[in-house]
């Protein structure tokens, strides 16, 4: 399940996805700051989430 | 007092600092191996992450990413991804790398895809190609340094005699105190380090636009085409985006100051910790990074070296007392990474190439000795390569982690059993024609259709890996049985409780 959450996240942040979201929401803006600025940290934090999940859900590798 | 001298008289003190951790180091250290190339393998959580995280970004971060940004743009927040990657990496692959260290009592990386793969030819081309390209990360981190001293002291102190400095400091401490020092000196860098990154962004950012959010809507007024991809100069291609994200994630793990790191973990446990936490510290300095960068692009739009903007912003609009500090925390980010090369590299030459087929079964403070003149020659190496050729921090480090890159799938094979593992054979053709397309990819063609060499490169290797390995003769079962058992014995079964024992019964 985590490496499920892990991988999708990570398509979420490679092109052709980031390439498409740049070109759909390039221009709008979130909390003062550029849409693209605020998606990629948006889903950095989520996949450090991700693995901090992991690494509490279980004891092995 | 001018304002030059407080900011240089500050790195100088900060200088001073780490060169008193490593007289301390050299006092608590003995003269065995393994304490002085591997810590012992003691290394509890605290320092190994703030190690980590200290080795990982180095100039790089604190000069090249301000330096990108201010050329190619919001593209380069696509650091967020290797970093992340490299918390994952670790997790996964650093857990086994890290187990079979401690299970068979490996030191370097070589050490362990030879044992496996059965093969002194593999030892010896991945201890080259180790050495081979974190050498350009050596010169990196001498530039970053030169770029320091010159801008700090306005061009008193030359960016030669600057880089000179400070290089015998790092090499001096290393060689006094061994892994010991460096980890002692990371601890400091890592936390300096990030404080400066963020206070220097800030402190920049509140006194020329009032603050973040008004530096990004006057980024949007004034250069719009560096809030979108593939920003101005069109680098940021899906190719490259992908490229860099693996030679800066996969790459830079395989290059041994990263991978030895694993080896001197206390448990598998603190691996898992540290892969799940480090991304914390390498993606949020990445932040500020693009604040330097997109608002330098702004207030000095024309400079020559653009891997210079945060230094150059800080000596013109910030305290001389601030701007010290900060320098002092951008010489840790370079310095810190600085050590570990050089450690990691005096470790594969003499472990790998020296006790193994120069001088064997000599003492080891005779290895200690060894090890130290392999770091004189190697800052006099770094040395060079730095005051006679230039280049972009962020490509020469990128470069690097392709090199390093070509070592995945011979280190996958050893770390992940299936059901016919690679052989020596198909590890050595792969990385042969892996090497030999990124010369392609990289000198003769560059960046072919977009895409980054590191991407060409590694597909290549897997598949010649794959295609010779089904040719050619396997390790023999009894290795495959040890190691993979190992593995499989670690991962699925006993974890750390199974490994202690397993090493007591050994």
């Amino acid at each position: 399940m985590t490496t499920l959450a892990f991988l999708g996240l990570m398509a979420l942040v490679q092109p052709p996805i980031v390439f498409w979201v740049d070109t759909r929401f390039g221009s709008d803006w979130v909390w003062g700051m550029p849409f693209l600025y605020v998606y990629l940290g948006a889903v950095y934090f989520a996949l450090i989430g991700v693995l901090l999940w992991a690494v509490r859900g279980t004891g092995r590798a | 007092m001018e304002s030059w001298v407080v900011a240089t008289g500050l790195v100088f003190l900060y200088i001073l600092v780490t060169i008193v951790l490593g007289v301390l180091a050299n006092r608590a250290m003995s003269l065995d191996l393994e304490d002085f190339l591997l810590y012992g393998r003691k290394a509890g959580f605290v320092v190994l992450y703030l190690t980590v995280v200290a080795t990982y970004h180095s100039a790089f971060a604190f000069l090249g990413s301000g330096g990108f940004f201010y050329r190619h743009g919001i593209g380069f927040w696509e650091a967020g991804t290797w970093t992340v990657l490299m918390g994952a990496i670790t997790y996964t692959l650093g857990v086994r790398i890290w187990a079979l260290g401690k299970r068979f009592g490996y030191i370097t990386p070589a050490d362990m895809l030879a044992d496996f793969y059965e093969s002194e030819a593999v030892r010896v081309v991945v201890a080259l190609v180790s050495v081979l390209f974190t050498i350009l990360y050596i010169q990196v981190q001498a530039q970053g340094l030169g770029y320091i001293i010159s801008v700090a002291s306005g061009d008193r102190i030359s960016f030669e005699v600057g880089t000179l400095i400070l290089m015998i400091v790092a090499g001096g401490y290393l060689m006094a105190g061994g892994l010991r020092a460096v980890y002692w000196t990371d601890v400091v860098q890592g936390v300096w380090m990030y404080v400066a990154v963020w206070a220097g962004a800030l402190v920049l950012t509140e006194r020329l636009f009032g603050g973040p959010l008004a530096l990004w809507r006057r980024v949007a007024a004034e250069r719009p085409d560096l809030l979108s991809l593939p920003g101005p100069e069109g680098f940021f291609t899906p190719g490259m985006w992908i490229g860099m994200t693996l030679a800066l994630s996969f790459g830079i793990v395989l290059q041994p100051h990263i991978m030895i790191r694993y080896y001197t973990a206390v448990s598998g446990r603190t691996i898992k910790w540290l892969g799940a936490t480090t991304p914390i510290f390498l993606m949020t300095l990445y932040i500020p990074a693009a604040m330097v960068g997109l608002g330098g692009a702004l207030v000095l739009p024309d400079l020559a070296i653009p891997d210079q903007i945060f230094p150059e912003l800080l000596v013109r609009y910030a305290p001389a007392w601030l701007t010290g500090l900060i320098l002092a925390g951008a010489t840790a980010a370079a310095m810190s990474t600085l050590d570990s090369i050089l450690h990691a590299n005096m470790t594969v030459l003499t472990r790998d190439v020296y006790q193994r087929y120069i001088a064997r079964d000599r003492s080891p403070k005779h290895y200690v000795w060894v090890g130290r003149g392999i770091v004189l020659g190697l800052l006099i190496i770094g040395y060079v390569l730095s005051v006679r050729t230039f280049g972009f921090l962020v490509t020469l480090v990128t470069l690097s982690g392709a090199g390093a890159l070509q070592l995945l799938p011979g280190t996958l094979g050893v770390c992940y059993p299936t059901r016919r593992p690679f052989t020596r054979s198909g590890v050595l053709a792969g990385v042969g024609v892996g090497l030999l397309v990124l010369y392609l990819t990289l000198v003769t063609y560059p960046n072919a259709m977009g895409v980054h060499g590191a991407v060409w490169s590694i597909g290549v290797n897997f598949a010649v890996c794959f295609l010779v390995s089904a040719f050619t003769r396997t390790p023999s079962q009894e290795t495959i049985v040890r190691i993979h058992g190992a593995i499989e014995d670690y991962v699925y079964g006993s974890g750390d409780e199974g490994l202690e024992r397993a090493l007591k019964e050994r």
